[in-house]
């Protein structure tokens, strides 16, 4: 079994190809190729992704990313089982090329098309890589886009604890590296800087909410950020960039951290897993690995190239869903604001 | 030659199959961006009442534009994808044009207006001869007023024996008071069945083009984007 992924809900355009006993298990996969062509670049100048100018370049470079995957996966289009791509969530009109896209490859090659929820997907990018890690377990799934804490209790069987009240994490990243006068994108330029900086400087506030809340939110350290700023400035005080990087690094991951801990032992499941762009932060992966070995939890998560948008996880979550429910309708609407329940 | 026509660039959303120029197939529907969604699933359906397969298919028309920029990258998503994959030739059609192909033997000039934003139209004006549809004008955007003054300006209307002129797409419709009230009853507003671009016109245009040699690499095929940079967004 051969299937093939488009991902295009943001700013990178990814195709991947991957192969599949048929099995029912993570254990036969082998992700043959893996391509992502990041707009980054493009989008920096603006500070931040802009849909329109991320949808035409997705039209541009669709082909072009197609031909690359099929090439390294040393693959031709007659061999491709099935075509799967993200429906949402995400900007509309990016999800909407890669979406087209799979539709008239699917048409074209007489395939099942099948219909991915990103967020599902960013979860099973830890499959690609830990062959031998089995439903059920917790997982945080934390980017530019969303924070959510999922309990993924089977294959297809998902109940969202938590999710953020207003920014994402990777959001309050970007806008308190904007703060800060760092690089866009702020999450890993922020990690790199808070390497040299002290994480106690600045006590930041943690907002756990009311008690047994398993929701985020981000907003109010982000402000507390730009106000500590604001009043260090106008006092004419010296500030450490790196240091103040630290300290809301380290709020974000205390909070993101904990709650993902109390998912676990509320769920008894010995396993919590690290998906999207924010699992790449190694701050947040050494305070998870630390504080979940204490109370003898696995944790497990992608590399770097599997926690950013691709379309990996996307033929991942193809190959499991074809698996178990079949193919999608070719008329699926793309849905911006898709959720997993 | 058998072809297929995909258009999503306006306010409607259709496909179409022809067969050595007839039409064999054809859907469109005038409502949102929805139906250009399930385009594909439309074509999946047609192959099989055809009887044909994809492998029968053996080139692609689609609208480029200008239009609504989500709703045209759909079309032209699919239709280069569905080139690439057949390996068959894409032609590329303006939109404004396949609005202009729906009325031949008209005895007076057209106008079709698309809108873009607020009161921004999309428009070119044709002259037409029998089935010779020449465009006399320029493919511009501006506002509804401003194309009405360079209309009478450059005496379009004095191109006809009964000094007329014909409006089409959905700017006609939008700014139909707005026309009528500037031109009077020089101005002619398209019946319904007129307005749109027609995905089997789109077909039949595209083949022509085919037959040319006027065709587009499909890493090459994007939408028609007219005048606005790509940094200001929808
Ligand atoms: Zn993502």
């Amino acid at each position: 079994m051969i299937i093939i992924g488009i991902e295009t809900s943001c700013d990178e355009t990814a195709v991947a190809v991957l192969e599949g006993t048929g099995d029912l298990s993570p254990s036969g996969l082998n992700l043959r190729s893996n391509i992502i062509a990041s707009q980054v670049k493009l989008h920096r100048q603006f500070g931040g992704v802009v849909p329109e100018v991320a949808s035409r370049k997705h039209v541009e470079t669709i082909i072009p990313v197609i031909e690359k995957a099929l090439d390294k996966a040393g693959v031709t289009l007659p061999d491709i089982t099935a075509v799967s791509a993200t429906y949402g969530p995400g900007l509309v009109g990016a999800v909407l090329v890669g979406l087209s896209a799979a539709k008239a490859l699917a048409v074209a090659l007489n395939i099942p098309f099948i219909g991915v929820n990103h967020i599902e997907a960013h979860m099973y990018a830890n499959f690609l890589e830990h062959p031998h890690l089995r439903p059920p377990f917790v997982c945080l799934v934390v980017s530019g886009g969303h924070s959510d804490l999922i309990y993924l209790r089977d294959y297809g069987d998902y109940e969202v604890l938590g999710r953020t009240r207003d920014d994402a994490a990777g959001e309050a990243f970007d806008k308190v590296a904007r703060a800060l006068g760092l690089d866009y994108p702020g999450g890993p330029a922020i990690d790199e800087v808070s390497k040299g900086g002290n994480p106690s400087a600045v006590r930041f506030p943690r907002a756990f909410l009311e008690a047994g809340s398993y929701d985020f939110s981000f907003s109010g350290l982000k402000t507390s950020v730009v106000n500590y700023l604001a009043k260090a400035q106008s006092g004419g005080e010296e500030i450490s960039v790196p240091d103040i990087a630290a300290s809301f690094q380290e709020a974000v991951v205390d909070v993101l951290v904990d709650k993902t801990l109390k998912a676990a032992s509320k769920k008894h499941t010995p396993i919590v897993a690290l998906a999207g762009g924010v699992a790449a932060n190694s701050r947040l992966r050494q305070e998870l690995y630390l504080r979940a070995q204490e109370r003898g939890v696995d944790v497990k998560y992608p590399s770097p190239i599997l926690c950013t948008d691709n379309a990996a996880m996307v033929t991942c979550v193809g190959y499991f869903q074809l698996l178990l429910k079949g193919s999608s309708p070719l008329d699926l609407p793309a849905s911006p604001s898709l959720s997993l329940e | 030659m058998r072809v297929v026509g995909i258009d999503t660039s306006t306010f409607t959303g259709g496909i179409a199959l022809i067969d050595n120029g007839q039409i064999v197939s054809e859907f469109n529907a005038y409502i949102t961006r929805r139906n250009s969604e399930g385009l594909m699933g439309v074509l999946d359906r047609m192959l099989k009442d055809l009887d044909w397969n994809t492998k029968d298919l053996e080139g692609i028309a689609v609208s480029v534009g200008p239009g609504s920029f989500t709703g045209t990258r759909i079309g032209v998503t699919m239709a280069k994808v569905l080139g690439y994959s057949l390996n068959i030739p894409i032609s590329a059609v303006v939109t404004l044009d396949a609005v202009a192909a729906n009325v031949p033997f008209m005895k007076i000039p057209v106008c079709p207006l698309i809108c873009a934003r607020r009161n921004i139209v999309y428009n070119a004006v044709y002259n037409i001869d029998g089935s010779d549809i020449q465009r006399a004008a320029e493919y511009s955007v501006g506002k509804i007023d401003e194309v009405i003054n360079n209309i009478k300006e450059k005496g379009y209307i004095y191109n006809s024996e009964d000094c007329k002129i014909m409006f089409l797409g959905d700017g006609a419709v939008r700014h139909k008071q707005f026309i009528q009230e500037n031109l009077m009853e020089q101005a002619v507003i398209g019946p319904p069945w007129y307005l749109g671009p027609k995905p089997s016109v789109v077909a039949i245009m595209g083949q022509s083009k085919i037959n040319a040699g006027d065709i587009t690499d499909p890493r090459d095929l994007v939408p028609f984007y007219m005048g606005k940079s790509s940094a200001e967004g929808t």
